[in-house]
C-alpha cells in the first residue's frame, strides 16, 4: 500500500497502519542503532523508543521521506544515549554465554545458519575490526559512514537524515573514509585474507 | 590543509565524491585529469575503493524482534517517568524562587498595589531598622551636656566635639540638641576639645575611648520634651571630662517610640518563597539520585 496512504491511516488513529510501516524500517532503524552503539540491548531501545516516538509525533510529519525521518529520530536517539555513556560511563553488555560465562561477540540469533564455520570466523573478524574503527569516529562522522557506505543510502537521503547539508554530507563522508581507512591499515593484518587485496573497480 | 599521501583534502573529498559518482561534469573531468597526472590520487582512490569495499561487507542484522506498537506500550510510554516529573517540577519551582527572588530586588517589579504597599511600608521598615540598631545596646543611652541643660536656639555644633554655645564661646563639648530627633554620628577615637571659654581654642586632645564615642551616636528627643526626671547628676570620673562643677548632666533619655510591627498585607511573598524553596529542595534531591536510571522498553 502507498506510504502516504499509510500514515495519513496513522493520523486517523489506525496502529495497525503504523505497524506496518514498522516492519517496513524496523531493520534499518535497528541496524543503523547497532552499529551506532555497538550494543545490541541499547539498540534495541532506541529503535523502540523511535517508534513509539514517532507514532506520538506523526502529526509533526510534514510530508516527504517517512524512512529519512524516522531514522533521523533513530539517529537524535542514538546522540542522546552516546551523550549520556560520555556522562555515566557503564561496563559493555556484551552477550555472555550462559555456559562457560564469558562474552560473546555476536549472540547466536545473529548467526547465518548457512554459513561454514570458517566463514562464520572470518565475518566475525572483518566486523570486529571495521565496528572498532567505526566507533572511534565522532558521531557526526560516524552517522553519515554507516547511512552511505553501510546502509547504501544516497547523498541526498543522508542529508535529510543528519538534516545537513549535502556539502557537509559530502566532506563528512570524505574526512570518515580517510580516518577510517586509516584506522584499518593499522590492523591490516588482523583482516582476512580474503578481505586484504580485493578491491571494487573504479566508476 | 591536511596531507593524506601527497593529495590534499581538496583532492580527497573530490575522490570520495568520484567513487559515489556524486560529482558534476565539471568536477568528474577535474578528478579524472587528476587521475591521469597524478600516481598518489591513483593510490589514494586505490586506498578509498577498499575502504568502501571493506564498510560495505558489514552484515546487515537480523531484528532480534518485532518493534510494533501495541495499545498497552503507548500508553505506558505516554505516562511520563517519575524521575522526569521530578525533574521539571525541580525546574519549575527553582524559576519561581527566582522571579519572587527577583521581585525582592527589583520592588518595581512588583504589581503597582504592591509596589503602593512597599512605598508605605517604608517609613515603618526604618523605624524597625533603627529598632534593631538600639537594641544592640543593653540599656538606654545617656548624653552628656556640659553646662546645663541645652537649649533651643542657634545653629547646631560644628563637629569634632566643638559645640555652639550662647555667647559666642565654642566650649568643648558645649553641644546644642536641636529640636528635632537627630543622630549624632561617632567620631574619631582622639577627641579634640577647646577648653571652655577660649576663644582661640587651646586644644586638648583626649583619648577617647571607642565605647565612649559609640555612646555619643545617640538619638534624642526635642529637649522642650525632655523630663525632669530623666535628667540625672553625674558623677563618676571620666578621663578627660572637665571638673565636676563644670560638668553638666547625664540626661538618660529614650524612649523609643513604639514601632508598629510590620506585616506582610496582600500577597504572602514570605510564605510562597519559603514553600518553593523546600519544593526546589524536595524535587531535586530525589530527581538527583534516580538521574542514572534509564527507560527500557521492550
Amino acid at each position: 500500500m502507498d506510504e502516504t496512504v499509510l500514515i495519513r491511516q496513522v493520523q486517523d488513529g489506525d496502529l495497525d497502519a503504523f505497524n506496518r510501516l514498522v516492519l517496513t524500517y524496523q531493520e534499518q532503524a535497528f541496524n543503523l542503532a547497532l552499529r551506532m552503539l555497538h550494543d545490541e540491548p541499547s539498540a534495541q531501545d532506541i529503535t523502540q523508543v523511535s517508534f513509539i516516538s514517532a507514532y506520538e509525533h506523526l502529526g509533526t510529519f510534514r510530508g516527504g521521506s517517512f524512512r529519512a525521518w524516522i531514522l533521523r529520530i533513530v539517529t537524535n536517539n542514538c546522540y542522546d544515549e552516546l551523550r549520556r555513556r560520555k556522562r555515566h560511563p557503564v561496563e559493555d553488555l556484551q552477550p555472555v554465554n550462559p555456559e562457560s560465562g564469558e562474552a560473546l561477540e555476536d549472540p547466536e540469533w545473529l548467526e547465518d545458519e548457512q554459513e561454514s564455520p570458517e566463514e562464520r570466523l572470518a565475518r566475525k573478524e572483518l566486523e570486529q575490526s571495521i565496528q572498532r574503527c567505526i566507533d572511534h569516529l565522532p558521531e557526526d562522522f560516524r552517522a553519515i559512514v554507516i547511512l552511505v557506505d553501510v546502509q547504501g543510502m544516497d547523498y541526498q537521503t543522508a542529508s535529510d537524515v543528519v538534516k545537513s547539508p549535502l556539502g557537509t554530507v559530502r566532506s563528512r563522508l570524505a574526512r570518515a573514509r580517510q580516518r577510517l581507512q586509516e584506522c584499518l591499515q593499522g590492523v591490516w593484518e588482523l583482516l582476512p585474507e580474503e578481505f586484504r587485496l580485493k578491491s571494487e573497480s573504479a566508476p | 590543509m591536511m596531507d593524506k599521501g601527497n593529495i590534499n583534502s581538496r583532492e580527497w573529498q573530490l575522490l570520495s565524491a568520484y567513487l559515489d559518482q556524486q560529482l558534476s561534469e565539471k568536477e568528474k573531468l577535474k578528478v579524472d585529469q587528476l587521475l591521469q597526472t597524478n600516481p598518489a590520487c591513483r593510490s589514494a582512490l586505490e586506498r578509498l575503493q577498499h575502504t568502501r569495499y571493506l564498510l560495505k561487507q558489514l552484515p546487515i542484522h537480523r531484528v532480534p524482534k518485532n518493534f510494533t506498537l501495541t495499545p498497552q506500550t503507548i500508553k505506558r510510554a505516554v505516562i511520563p517517568p517519575f524521575n522526569a516529573v521530578l525533574r521539571y517540577s525541580s525546574a519549575v519551582a527553582a524559576l519561581l524562587l527566582v522571579f519572587f527572588l527577583a521581585l525582592d530586588m527589583f520592588p518595581l517589579l512588583r504589581p503597582p498595589s504592591q509596589a503602593v504597599e512597599m512605598k508605605a511600608a517604608e517609613p515603618e521598615m526604618m523605624a524597625e531598622e533603627s529598632m534593631e540598631f538600639d537594641a544592640t545596646e543593653a540599656e538606654p543611652s545617656a548624653i552628656i551636656f556640659w553646662g546645663g541643660a541645652p537649649l533651643v536656639e542657634g545653629p547646631y555644633g560644628k563637629g569634632s566635639g566643638m559645640g555652639y554655645s550662647i555667647g559666642g564661646g565654642e566650649g568643648g563639648a558645649e553641644g546644642y540638641i536641636p529640636p528635632g530627633p537627630v543622630t549624632v554620628a561617632p567620631e574619631e577615637p582622639a577627641e579634640i576639645v577647646l577648653e571652655r571659654g577660649s576663644t582661640e581654642g587651646e586644644l586638648v586632645e583626649e583619648a577617647a575611648s571607642p565605647t565612649a564615642a559609640e555612646e555619643a551616636a545617640v538619638e534624642v528627643a526635642p529637649s522642650d520634651a525632655l523630663p525632669e526626671s530623666a535628667l540625672v547628676i553625674d558623677s563618676g570620673p571620666i578621663l578627660g571630662v572637665r571638673p565636676a562643677e563644670e560638668r553638666g548632666i547625664i540626661w538618660d533619655v529614650l524612649e523609643v517610640p513604639s514601632v508598629p510591627t510590620v506585616t506582610e498585607k496582600g500577597f504572602p511573598y514570605r510564605l510562597i518563597k519559603i514553600i518553593l524553596a523546600a519544593l526546589v529542595l524536595l524535587t531535586a534531591i530525589p530527581a538527583w539520585l534516580l538521574r542514572g536510571k534509564t527507560r527500557r522498553i521492550h
